[in-house]
């Protein structure tokens, strides 16, 4: 069997600055698989720009921010075995991976970093009534049949649901000369950026209906209509509000769910409000040895904020596999009042520097507070003009304080709290 | 003219009332500096990136291509008519120039990935 | 000229075509839709019951009865995945325990095996996760479960190799009585010319026979739908549970399938059209709801998919076989509701003897042994699976991630008797995109892998047939059409 110190599970942002910053930090004995032809993940299919700002200060398109990870990459000389899939990962570290070239390989591993991904919720988890003819894709897919198979997906097309991707599509078809006829959100506030909003939709009067569902879906071989209803409070559609669309496509656009079916496998405990694993601030998740990071751990908006977080990841995976160290205790990180989903979930005592919790709010929260508190003891108080459930929200906490508590709890309030 | 914006700076997302009734444009409704410039900058020239895929004549898979720096957005779909109909050959490399003058902008239309 | 054309490529026409396949005799099976196992035997609960629900006498009894005797070794035959698991009819109220025990009685009455009464006790041994309110069942121990679609593409498969010819994408619309059987118009100017021919056409009997000039048989087309859950919930139950079938109906049930999903449904609707297997809102309720009274702490949080079967329904009641009065040389399998899939086999067995006496066939002295389907991938333990990488490296391209479908698993169901041909087809002879991402990850490499084997441009891949391509344009074509329609 060979033995490797580090391995990295999925060259897309995550996976490539994870193997950077462990090689960086002098990590020889490096793998990273992945199962496309060629890495870079998800940014391979998203053309549009906005990628990068924080990282590097300018507005990159997805494929140009990825191709700089790559070539820094490959000037690291990582090699990086495309088209292989991981099978298996065991909870001792033991991976089974497979690939055309070289057949079936098991490899131990001295660390281990996650970082598959996210994939799009499918219309079988929205039961929603009607036919099954073609025509009906995730946005994600369609992004991929057009922007990598240079494939057109349909002519006339509604979207359902107002995530980010959802609105990138919106103008995609629109500008490869598909008639985009609306944009349907089940909630009563969009899932997307402002600036998605904006520039996807009102710029080709796109419309949105907030608080509308798709009821029905018609045709029998290609998609020929869908019946769209306004919904309650309780998102039950309401009776006579039906409004019908002509159109051969409907794009989902329904949320992300962290691809842990490997994780969950090799024994890794999951947060079920992330969808990911429960991370210490090194990332490492509740199997010693076994890291995690980026989308596979809770979904991001920002690439540079993955980048960031997996470079801790890859750092900390090295350090693991250059030996042991003395468990120090972890302190607790609560999720409390309106927040959703902090990680990370632990605070090893024993790691250095200062604590970046992210988080979602549940709801839209204006004049907001965000507090870390340990008990009735205030660590920290942030003002945020706005929080919207859309956007991760983070703040840094100071490591000193941080590390000295026992259980801390993070939570926001909205100024009328 | 009466106008209603919303800002893109930031997750507030503050509803921006333009009004040029007065003969200059007159501002309400921002919350920040930002907010403001946004507002002056959109109903005077608003321009964006144009970023698309578009057909190789020698492969089956596409180019993704951008402007080199922002279009005024009333050209964005004459523009995509006009690199849509290119004839554009592999091999391409990121930072390749495709097209030098977009819709007579005089800004030019870039690969952005590489195709061998 | 054949000796013998099947209408409809179903369950039931496989199951008469492999039957047939086994005389000296040439025989079509003509089916309108892309590929076979495309109505009912598609969407249905995938249970081989045992026998005791049909009324004593009926002809749903006895072929139930005997297809269930041979539906094991067939499918040991033929490789498709076949559980004995047992079923439980279960009572929620001391009321539904006469029903029970009439049951009990039918059943032994039509001469099932294995049936035996269990109390609230050891009930809710056998199924922890019933609901408390159970109060007997009866257990029906050689009640098994099948996978609908594979056993049909196995006999199909089986029937081919044999000799059948199978035509797709063809609709029999008129039939002529010739000199010497029928002829029968398949679509623009093409006919078939047979001399008998055997109607397996599910919810569309009643048009076919009219066709043929016999009396109308009237065919109630009764949706249900179902619910599909992810594998995690597989092991919720273990037998098929049922509900006390009551003047409503038989309830829903809740089932394991063989590939280790929890399935549940269907409910029952009488509809027009018997094409229209749309899920509706009600009915998706419905039938989550009356899950609920077997599996109160029920969870569609891994629900996959949801889809609906149109049932043929006869309004006698009982299933129609043998020859339709009014037309020579003309059979039929119609009415074929539930225990329709159960009975395949015997309906199959009996119609073939019968074809071969009224056309004085022989049978064939030896017959071709079955395609052996390869063990799948995502069952093989770590050296098998070394080994079939040396033997052929596309097992080393996983091409669907949630269910582990490899390329060499899509090339080879591209390349079987009858073929897969759309990326439906390859979804039901793979699992390919029957997952939890359903499809979200394989759905474009599956084209590819079509559209290479086919050498159609990926335009032309379809979901479920003609009219049905996944993406019917290239980026390029959209303003070329533009240009052209400016000026035309």
């Amino acid at each position: 069997m060979e033995r490797i110190d580090v391995l990295v599970v999925g060259a897309g942002p995550a996976g490539l600055a994870a193997a950077i910053a462990a090689r960086e930090a002098g990590c020889k004995s490096l793998r990273v698989i992945e199962r496309e032809e060629r890495a870079g993940g998800v940014l391979r299919q998203c053309i549009h720009n906005g990628f990068g700002l924080h990282r590097f200060g300018e507005e990159l398109t997805g494929p140009e921010y990825a191709a700089r990870d790559i070539r820094k990459a490959a000037e690291l000389g990582i090699e990086i075995d495309v088209s292989t899939t991981v099978l298996s990962v065991s909870n001792d570290r033991v991976v089974t991976v497979i690939s055309k070239s070289r057949g079936l390989e098991t490899i131990a591993c001295g660390a281990i970093v996650l970082a598959m991904g996210c994939r799009e919720r499918p219309r079988g988890a929205l039961s929603t009534p009607g036919t099954r003819p073609a025509g009906i894709y995730t946005a994600g897919n369609a992004q991929k049949m057009i922007n990598l198979m240079g494939l057109m997906p349909g002519k006339h097309a509604v979207i359902l649901g107002s995530g980010d991707i959802g609105l990138i599509m919106a103008r995609r078809l629109t500008l490869q000369g598909a008639k985009v006829l609306a944009c349907v959100e089940i909630m009563p506030y969009s899932g997307g950026l402002n600036r998605n909003i904006v520039q996807c939709l009102q710029d080709f009067d796109i419309p949105l209906y907030l608080s509308h569902t798709i009821t029905d879906i018609r045709g029998s071989e290609r998609l020929t209509g869908v019946t769209m209803s306004r919904v309650d409070e309780n998102r039950v559609p309401i009776k006579g509000t039906e409004t019908e669309f002509e159109c051969d496509t409907l794009l989902l656009s329904c949320g992300l769910i962290p691809e842990n079916e490997l994780t969950q496998r090799a024994g890794v405990e999951l947060d079920s409000a992330t969808g990911g694993a429960r991370v210490t601030d090194r990332l490492e998740t509740s199997v010693s040895g076994v890291f995690a990071c980026g989308n596979v751990l809770h979904v991001h908006d920002l690439v540079d904020y993955v980048s960031e977080e997996s470079a801790v990841a890859g750092r900390a995976a090295y350090e693991y596999a250059q030996g042991a160290r003395d468990f120090a205790g972890r302190v607790k990180v609560v999720s409390g009042n309106n927040v959703r989903g902090a990680v990370p979930q632990f605070i090893d005592k024993d790691s250095t520097g200062d604590v970046r919790i992210m988080f979602r709010v549940g709801k839209i929260l204006k004049r907001a507070r965000v507090l870390v508190t340990e008990g009735n003891n205030e660590l920290l108080s942030v003002r945020k003009p706005v929080l919207v459930p859309g956007e991760m929200v983070n703040i840094t906490l100071s490591g000193e304080k941080a590390r000295s508590a026992g259980e801390i709890t993070v939570s926001a309030f909205g100024g009328d709290e | 003219m009466a106008r209603e914006l919303i800002c893109v700076c930031c997750p507030m997302g503050c509803r921006i009332s333009a009004d040029n009734s007065g003969g200059s444009w007159n501002f309400s409704g921002y919350t920040c500096k930002r907010g403001l410039e946004y507002a002056s900058q959109e109903v005077a020239h608003p321009s964006r990136v144009l970023t698309a895929s578009i057909p190789l004549s020698n492969r089956s898979v596409p180019v993704s291509v951008k402007s080199a720096s922002p279009l005024p957005k009333e050209l964005l779909i004459s523009a995509m008519r006009q690199i849509l109909s290119l004839k554009v050959e592999a091999p391409v490399s990121i930072g390749q120039v495709l097209l030098k003058d977009v819709c007579g902008t005089g800004i030019s239309l870039i690969a952005t990935s590489d195709v061998l | 000229m054949y000796d013998i054309a099947v209408i409809g490529g179903g369950v039931v026409g496989c199951a008469v075509a492999r039957e047939l396949s086994r005389y000296n005799a040439s025989v079509c099976v003509i089916e309108r839709q892309s590929d076979v196992c495309m109505g009912a035997s598609k969407a249905n609960s995938g249970i081989v019951h045992a026998g005791f629900d049909a009324a004593r006498g009926s002809m749903k009894a006895r072929y139930n009865v005997r297809g269930a005797e041979m539906m094991p070794e067939l499918c040991a035959f033929l490789g498709v995945p076949y559980m004995n698991n047992g079923a439980l009819v279960v009572a929620f109220s001391q009321p539904e325990r006469s029903e029970i025990e009439r049951l009990f009685a039918q059943g032994k009455e039509n001469g099932v095996k294995g049936l035996r009464i269990v109390e609230r006790d050891e009930l809710l041994l056998l199924e922890p996760k019933l609901s408390p309110d159970a109060v007997c069942a009866l257990l029906a121990e050689t009640s098994g479960i099948v996978s609908p679609y594979e056993l049909t593409f196995a006999m199909a498969d089986d029937a081919a190799v044999n000799g059948a010819q199978f035509m797709l994408d063809k609709r029999v619309s008129g039939a002529k009585r010739t000199d010497k059987g029928w002829q029968l118009s398949v679509g623009g100017d093409e006919s078939v010319e047979c001399r008998l021919v055997i109607s397996c056409a599910g919810v569309h009997a009643g048009e076919i026979r009219e066709l043929f000039g016999a009396d109308s048989l009237k065919i109630i087309p009764r949706r249900g739908v179902y619910y599909l859950l992810d594998h995690e919930e597989a092991p919720a139950f273990s037998h098929t549970m049922f509900q006390t079938p009551t003047p409503m109906g038989k309830g829903v049930l809740v089932t394991p399938t063989t590939h280790g999903n929890l399935l549940i449904g269907p409910t029952a609707e009488d509809i027009e059209n018997a094409d229209n297997t749309a899920c509706t809102n009600e009915e998706l309720q419905k039938a989550l709801l009356m899950a609920k009274k077997t599996y109160p702490a029920l969870s569609l949080r891994t629900n996959i998919t949801n889809y609906a079967g149109v049932r043929a329904h006869p309004e006698d009641d009982d299933f129609h076989i043998g020859e339709i009065s009014g037309a020579e040389f003309v059979l039929e399998a119609s009415g074929i509701e539930s225990p329709g899939l159960s009975a395949a086999p015997a309906i199959g067995e009996s119609l073939a003897a019968l074809a071969a006496e009224k056309l004085s066939l022989t049978k064939k002295s030896s017959v071709l042994p079955p395609v052996q389907q390869k063990k799948p991938f995502r069952e093989m333990n770590d050296d098998e699976r070394r080994e079939a990488c040396k033997a052929d490296a596309e097992y080393g391209a996983v091409v669907c991630r949630c269910e582990t479908i490899t390329l060499a698993e899509i090339r080879a169901s591209l390349r079987r008797p009858v073929p897969a041909r759309t990326v439906d087809a390859i979804k039901r002879r793979t699992r390919a995109g029957m997952g939890r991402c359903q499809s979200g990850f394989c759905l474009t490499r599956v084209m590819e892998a079509i559209a290479e084997e086919e050498g159609i441009p990926l335009t032309r891949v379809t979901k479920q047939g003609a009219g049905s391509e996944i993406a019917p344009e290239y980026i390029g074509d959209v303003l070329r059409k533009e240009a052209d329609d400016g000026k035309n």
